[in-house]
């Protein structure tokens, strides 16, 4: 796909909290080409995950306007927002975000499950999607028998099971070594390389950022873009 | 899902589903024990007849009691195959039953049973050909005829041993007053089982009025409390019929007593209770009199409901009780899984997927504590019902019958079912209606 897959414009968000209302960000306005590969940094509390959630739809924002591949997601309400996360975006989170009571493979599958793919062909495909991380042998095992690493490559393989055009990724290797890690992050890239998909990763690793093209950073309610980190 | 997250933990769903089954065994073991009883009871007012029976008597209908459960009757008048005829073509009748009875002379068996008062001692009673053997006198009865194969639905209760063979001519059933007249008591009835006894019907002969007597042997295979009439005797018809006849031969000698017809009344059955008044009405414009507990039946049924239905309502609190034990552990699954939920809908599960989820443990929590409390529930009952005839046949009464109508069991586990996904509603709505954002946190 050519053109813009994200277009934000005037986003502000806030939240109320004891101290009074906190502003996360105000008027930040970025566009994302498709097929590009952008990590967003800023200190903690700064709104990345924040901003990863209303472009994920997890949020509404409360002002401005998020575009995704051309749908505006703020006006989206109910069913609507529930299609727009199974079809259009794939999370991968800090936490890997797998269910403890499924396997591998049954997490994988769940994803397609909720597009209402039959048995026969979500099984295909989730076992095609998990031997293309690299778990071919991890099928049948559940969360708490895998290493955090290869947790974070289900919880990739799920992402793009319904193959979504955008990946939103806070933190993937925040719970990993340095190896595990590497390995998520050349698996991350091979997204935008091999698939096509537009990358946006929250990240403090520097290796997870060297296969950003773009460096988005957070600071003080504003985005400004940063040159890489080293 | 729903499965998994139940099996994931274990020690939780378990004494969910034991509430539930406790719950639900209390209110099967209620219910069944409350339909066991009313069954009981209605059985005691009809004295084992059916619930729309109605009595008719050989007499016509007394002016002014029309309606009562129990008239006094008229003057007699003969029950003729007639009016029996007319009565099973009344709408709404079921069955009609005719009663037959023939006076007989009876001769006791010649040796009496080694329980028997008159043994005194009991060798006596055991010693062949003994010149000092006791006996009772010979004594006047009468044989009852009915038809024996609808024992289930007259109020005819077997005690002991078996009811004559159909249309049998030898074979006859006795009440405990016999037993009473050999000097037993009726937990010996097993004795004159098997015994052989001569009944003679009686005629009047010639214009001298002697009596002629034609005997018969017959042989004792059951005992049996009747309310069908009065008599020590109860046998099929074919051989009431046949004494009949003999005695009714009399007439042509001057018996004027001799009886004009063998039937001395009848059993009819109405469809439904609700019926019971209309066919008596017919039958006394037929010109016989009747009657039939309704007005009895219809207020203790009532009562009955009542005491069904509290019995109900206390296994139903101790259901609703189990609910809240669903709605608790799933409420704290609900904040246990906030980011699984987060994360779910992150993936794009929609409100009623998750909604789904929810319900569908609790109707699993149901189903299994349903199914297992259930089955408790019929072990209680049977176990409830085993020590209650244990201790009414020590009292020597009859036992009640453990019987389980299938809507109780089924109804038990549906409604632990139904009562359960209720329970859970709550708690589902809350976990369909939490943001996707707890997957990010942050």
């Amino acid at each position: 796909m050519t053109g813009p897959a994200v277009v934000v414009t005037g986003l502000s968000h806030s939240y109320a909290s004891r101290e009074g209302v906190l502003h996360v960000f105000e008027d930040v306005n970025f566009v994302i080409e498709s097929g590009s590969y952008v990590s967003l940094m800023g200190r903690s509390g700064s709104g990345k995950s924040t901003l990863l959630a209303l472009l994920g739809g997890l949020e509404a924002p409360q002002s401005g306007r998020v575009t995704v591949d051309g749908t505006d997601v703020g006006s989206l309400r109910g069913n609507e927002l529930a299609d727009y996360r199974r079809k259009s975006v794939g999370f991968v989170f800090q936490h890997f975000g797998l269910l403890e009571a499924f396997t591998a493979l049954e997490n994988v599958e769940l994803a397609l499950t909720l597009s209402g793919v039959a048995l026969g062909i979500r099984r295909r495909r989730a076992t095609e999607l998990l031997g293309d991380v690299g778990l071919v042998g991890r099928l049948s095992h559940r969360p708490y028998e895998m290493s955090g690493g290869e947790r974070q490559r289900v919880a990739i393989a799920r992402a793009i099971a319904n193959e979504p055009s955008l990946i939103l990724a806070d933190e993937p290797t925040g719970n990993l070594d340095v190896e595990a890690a590497e390995t998520v992050a050349d698996l991350l890239a091979s997204l935008r390389s091999e698939r096509g998909c537009t990358v946006l990763v929250v990240t403090h690793n520097p290796t997870m950022a060297a296969h950003a093209d773009i460096h988005l950073a957070l600071d003080q309610g504003g985005l400004t873009e940063v040159e890489a980190p080293t | 899902m729903a499965m998994r997250e139940l099996v994931r933990r274990p020690g939780r769903a378990l004494l969910t589903m034991i509430a539930v089954a406790l719950a639900t065994a209390m209110l099967t073991a209620l219910v069944a024990i409350a339909d066991t009883g009313r069954t009981r009871v209605l059985n005691q007012i009809t004295h084992g007849g059916a619930l729309a029976g109605i009595s008719v008597v050989a007499a016509a209908p007394n002016p002014g009691q029309e309606g009562l459960d129990n008239p006094t009757a008229g003057p007699s008048r003969t029950l003729t195959a007639a009016a029996l005829r007319a009565m099973s073509t009344i709408p709404d009748v079921t069955t009609v039953v005719p009663i037959l009875q023939a006076g007989v002379i009876v001769i006791p068996p010649a040796r009496l049973p080694a329980g028997s008062s008159f043994c005194q001692p009991a060798r006596a009673c055991t010693t062949e050909a003994s010149p000092t053997s006791p006996s009772p006198p010979t004594y006047g009865t009468n044989v009852v005829g009915v038809n024996l194969g609808r024992a289930e639905s007259l109020p005819i209760t077997l005690l002991a041993g078996k009811y004559p063979a159909a249309d049998s001519g030898t074979e006859v059933d006795v009440t405990t007053d016999y037993l009473s007249r050999l000097g037993l008591r009726q937990g010996s009835a097993d004795e004159v089982i098997g015994s052989d006894v001569e009944l003679g019907a009686f005629r009047v002969l010639a214009r001298n009025f002697r009596i002629g007597l034609r005997w018969s042997t017959v042989e004792i295979v059951g005992v049996v409390n009747q309310q069908v009439g009065s008599g020590q005797f109860l046998a099929y018809p074919g051989l009431v019929a046949s004494d009949s006849r003999w005695t009714a031969g009399g007439r042509a000698n001057g018996d004027s007593d001799a009886p004009l017809s063998p039937y001395i009344g009848a059993l009819v059955e109405a469809d439904q209770l609700s019926h019971v008044g209309a066919v008596r009405s017919r039958i006394a414009a037929i010109g016989y009199s009747s009657s039939a507990p309704e007005d009895l039946i219809v207020s203790v049924e009532k009562y009955l409901h009542v005491i069904e239905l509290i019995l109900t309502a206390i296994g139903v609190v101790a259901l609703a009780i189990a609910a809240l034990g669903i709605a608790n552990a799933l409420l704290a699954a609900v904040r246990e899984r906030r980011r699984e939920i987060g994360v779910m809908k992150a993936i794009g599960a929609r409100d009623r997927d998750v909604l789904r989820t929810f319900l569908v443990e609790a109707g699993v929590l149901g189903l299994v504590g349903g199914i297992a409390g259930t089955v408790i529930g019929i072990v209680i009952f049977i176990g409830i019902g085993d020590i209650a005839n244990t201790y009414l046949t020590s009292q020597g009464l009859r036992g009640v019958p453990i019987t389980l109508t299938w809507n109780i069991p089924v109804g038990a586990v549906v409604g632990a079912v139904v009562v359960s996904v209720l329970a859970g509603t709550v708690p589902a709505r809350q976990a369909s209606r939490l943001s996707a954002r707890e997957a990010v946190g942050g």
